[in-house]
């Protein structure tokens, strides 16, 4: 990773200026940054002004009414990683955006210094696996369901419940280690192992169907 | 465009010209064989202008033009021929040679035109009647007239009923594929919508958590207080495509000088209810301005095709809707104007609680299945009715027949078994029983008839019964299970022959009677029903998923309009906190944590709407107040769906938060709107009180709610009913 020797370099994708330039100043406090960050209010706008970053904060809805999935794409395509930044978290949407590359989700409501680990995390290469994670894993589970052994199901739906790991790794009477290769596993079959094209648009679409789409939660 | 109805009308035509150019050739052949029957020129004249109309009818078919015109030309050329007969015959035979090519024609006139062959065919039965009666005798020529009527209005009938089973398709199916193209607008529209909602919440949110940062932390006062100001305008509906009534409404409420604010979507192309939403709205503006006693209106509500709903609300003084007042003019002018098109009026006020008009309509539908089953019903009655009147006529014809046989007592049981027949096909419920009794019956009722006819009868009356049992079997074929009238009508020939054969008469003379006519009307009989089995089948299809698709479209419009109402409630819980934001007054500490529990709030209604009522939000507003983390999240569906509701996990949910203590994490997972599944985990220390209460407050629901507890967590799920499967 790149955040050793100097800061960080993260870019912001988010459609409201004030947000967006608040995020660099909050994050600053928890976390040396490289320079200034790169601000935008779409994924273009981004992608044509910044050079090299380490993780780029994307705001899962945005005023230009792109999917969110595509800016995922096309900022992983940059080489970028993805951290999405959201005021409401909907599994589904989170689900097509890790399906398209994106590495985890932190809401804006929660603190600077979770955001901060996050971006860590993210920089170094890894997944930022949280609950809001494992709950967008379930919703693939549920979705399509090729073979998934009962222990891997279990951890999933345990640990999107929002339990800490230990907790389901007791529940389920394994160790941690083994829940957490549990959970790797899931997230090999159903992100990486056999990531068909149709996947994201058709997953859209059941979701519009099932009623999970609703507005920023319609609910 | 190419419809089905018009491949069905290309295949008449092409149908017909077969038929006719057979028959042309048929009566040419008769005309070589035996000339000097009509004037010099007059036949080959009639059969050029006939195959010329022939010719013109195939190639306009293939061409893609209509075939109708040439077709009625034929229609005309052969009426006016045989008005010709009585001068262009120089020798009068039995059977003119033209009449066959004639007989053609008119007998397929009803593709032409039904009405026209209603018309045609019994002038045309009743000129053979003419023609023939000096050699058959009148009565004779009468009943082979009235036979020669009915087969052509059996024809003419099949026509119409098959044209219109093709259009009654054509009519299911379009109509199918329109609501299917509306629904497809209304998903567009209801992304849309759900993108700009997505963007208002975003906006709310941002301003809240913007604002109380910039009090606690580091932060621009001046970012919160511009998005705050941009949240307002768009709770307000300011940025969302207007509609042309909006702009008429808002040209209104500026002339009478009121405050108006306008969110509503959609347009309506239906100009007459257009019109009268316009008109209306106009009208309830005006008495706000006049009763109200204040200035200030909200018009909110959508337009689209298929659904209308308007509401305007003023905070005025209000009035008792049930006493006279300014009532009267709003159920009078207003209602009357939307119930005129088929709309309805509701007021909701009360004295001091301000006053809503909810203006709403919906188009009427009309029911696509009944009229699908009228055609079929309808489709069967005239085949009934002339199946009748041809067993009559052929019976009447043979009158003077069965009389000479050798057993006048079998010859009655033939006739009593033949009608008996008759009515069992056309009248009996079609079941594989029915259709078996009838199939046995016209094998007895044929030996019967076999036997009892004389052996040296002419060949063209010995198989009488043969003939009039052809309406039964077209029954069997058309309303009894596959093939049974085919295999009926041949096993029936085949007793004939063997009957025949044993008696010493040659045995294939039935073959060259009514055996092919009757084989052929019951090929004929399959091959329609098959053809109406399957328009049925397919506008039954169409039916259902235009019945599925009127669902789908009624549950956006619900969604929709509750969407609506979502806005609206939002913008009555935070516009005062934004509006405070916006003012240049600073903000306090208290200030700032007033706001942070607000932008919980909000998102909590985002996520959870459904889950949310006052005791449950208050809860969860003393548990943050204490310093417990609580975080609704919108959850994984689970795989099955349950149709319980889990407003019974509430009374658990607030116990767990008002007993755990400051430090604990709280997440409620929440799977809706209609799966309902829930689960909560509490994460800290000192939880066991928690988990006692929420057993304690869970007790009366069964199985639904189960409490899981360890060292460091309580995990709490609700699953009502019928979702088996567990989460862990």
């Amino acid at each position: 990773m790149s955040g050793m020797s100097r800061g960080f370099r993260v870019g912001v994708v988010d459609d409201h200026p004030a947000i967006a330039a608040g995020v660099p100043v909050g994050l600053r406090d928890h976390l040396p940054l490289d320079g200034e960050c790169p601000v935008a209010s779409t994924v273009r706008g981004l992608l044509e002004t910044a050079h090299e970053l380490d993780v780029v904060l994307l705001d899962i809805r945005l005023q230009d009414r792109s999917a969110p999935a595509d800016n995922v794409r096309r900022l992983v395509a940059r080489g970028w990683p993805v951290l999405l930044f959201t005021q409401v978290r909907q599994p589904a949407v989170v689900a097509a955006c890790l399906q398209a590359g994106a590495a985890g989700v932190v809401g804006k409501h929660e603190g600077w210094t979770t955001l901060a680990a996050a971006v860590r995390t993210v920089a170094g290469g890894e997944d930022h696996v949280n609950a809001d994670w494992a709950a967008a894993l379930r919703v693939l589970v549920e979705g399509r369901a090729p073979a998934l052994a009962p222990r891997e199901a279990q951890v999933v739906n345990l640990y999107s419940t929002g339990l800490p790991m230990k907790s389901v790794a007791r529940r389920l009477g394994v160790g941690e280690e083994t829940a957490k290769e549990y959970l790797a596993r899931v997230k090999r079959k159903y992100l990486e192992a056999g990531r068909p094209v149709h996947t994201r648009s058709e997953l859209y679409l059941r979701a519009l169907e099932d009623g999970l789409l609703d507005p920023p939660g319609g609910v | 465009m190419r419809t089905d109805e018009v491949v069905v009308r290309e295949t008449f035509h092409r149908v017909a010209a077969g038929v006719v150019a057979i028959n042309l050739v048929v009566s040419a052949v008769d005309v070589v064989a035996g000339p000097g029957v009509y004037r010099p020129g007059f036949a080959p004249a009639v059969l050029a202008v006939l195959a010329l109309l022939v010719v013109s009818t195939v190639h306009r078919s293939f061409a893609g033009r209509g075939a109708q015109e040439p077709l009625r030309g034929a229609v005309a050329v052969a009426v006016l021929a045989l008005a010709l007969h009585p001068w262009a015959v120089l020798r009068p035979v039995p059977y003119p040679p033209l009449l066959h090519a004639l007989g053609a024609v008119i007998t397929i006139s009803a593709i032409a035109s039904v009405r026209l062959s209603l018309a045609v065919v019994p002038a045309f039965a009743l000129a053979v009647a003419v023609l023939r009666a000096p050699f058959l005798g009148s009565f004779q020529a009468a009943a082979e007239a009235t036979l020669l009527a009915l087969d052509g209005l059996v024809v003419t009938a099949t026509v119409h009923v098959l044209a219109r089973a093709a259009r009654s398709v054509h009519e299911a199916v379009g109509h199918a594929w329109e609501l299917a193209e509306e629904r497809t607008r209304v998903w567009q529209r209801t992304r849309t919508r759900e993108q700009w909602d997505g963007l208002v919440h975003d906006k709310v949110l941002g301003a809240l958590d913007l604002a109380s940062r910039s009090v606690h932390e580091r932060g621009p006062a001046g970012a919160a207080r511009a998005l705050a100001a941009e949240a307002l305008s768009a709770l307000r509906g300011e940025g969302l495509p207007s509609s042309p009534a909006v702009e008429r409404w808002a040209a209104h409420a500026g002339r009478l000088g009121l405050d108006a604010r306008f969110r509503v979507h959609g347009r309506l192309e239906n100009a007459e209810v257009r019109d009268a939403f316009v008109g209306a709205v106009n009208e309830v503006l005006s008495n706000v301005e006049r009763h109200s006693g204040q200035r200030s209106v909200t018009v909110s509500g959508f337009l689209r095709a298929g659904n209308a709903r308007i509401v305007v609300t003023d905070p005025g003084r209000g009035f008792d809707p049930a006493s006279v007042g300014p009532g009267v003019g709003l159920r009078t002018s207003v209602a009357a104007r939307i119930r005129a098109v088929g709309g309805d009026v509701e007021v909701r006020s009360g004295p001091g609680d301000g006053t809503a008009v909810v203006l709403t309509w919906k188009p009427l539908e009309a029911p696509a299945r009944s009229s699908a089953l009228q055609w079929q019903l309808r489709s069967f009655t005239p085949l009934v009715a002339l199946a009748w009147a041809v067993l009559a006529v052929v019976l009447a014809v043979s009158r003077g027949r069965w009389a000479t046989t050798p057993s006048p007592v079998a010859a009655a049981a033939v006739i009593l078994g033949l009608v008996a027949l008759t009515a069992g096909a056309t009248a009996l419920p079609p079941t594989r029983r029915h259709g078996a009794l009838v199939a046995a019956g016209a094998l007895v009722v044929a030996l019967t008839g076999a036997l009892d006819t004389a052996l040296a009868a002419p060949t063209d009356w010995r198989y009488w019964y043969v003939s009039a049992m052809t309406p039964a079997l077209a029954g069997v074929a058309y309303r009894f299970g596959h093939w049974l009238g085919l295999w009926t009508a041949t096993a029936l020939t085949a007793a004939v022959m063997l009957v025949d054969g044993v008696g010493g008469r040659p045995f294939w003379d039935v073959l060259t009677g009514p055996a092919p006519v009757l084989l052929a009307v019951v090929v004929a009989s399959e091959l329609i029903r098959a053809a109406l089995s399957d328009a049925w089948t397919t506008v039954e299809e169409a039916g259902r998923q235009a019945a599925e698709l009127r669902l789908a479209l009624a549950a956006e419009a619900e969604r929709e309009s509750e969407a609506e109402s979502r806005i609206a409630a939002l913008e009555g819980t935070v516009a005062p906190a934004l509006v405070r934001i916006v003012s240049d007054e600073p903000l306090s500490a208290a200030d700032a944590e007033e706001l942070e529990l607000l932008e919980s709030a909000v998102r909590d209604q985002l996520v959870a709407a459904r889950l949310f009522d006052e005791e449950l939000a208050a809860a969860v507003r003393r548990a943050r107040g204490r310093g417990v983390d609580v975080d609704v999240v919108a959850a994984a569906a689970p795989g099955r769906h349950a149709s319980g509701d889990c407003a019974g996990c509430r009374p658990a949910v607030r116990a767990l938060l008002d007993h755990v203590p400051g430090g604990t994490r709280v997440r409620i997972s929440w799977a809706g709107p209609d799966v309902t599944a829930a689960t909560v985990t509490a994460v800290g220390a000192g939880l066991a009180p928690a988990a006692a209460a929420v057993r304690a407050a869970g007790a009366g629901q069964g199985g639904a709610l189960q409490v899981s507890e360890d060292e460091d967590a309580v995990l709490v799920t609700f699953l009502p009913r019928d979702v088996s499967e567990e989460p862990g």
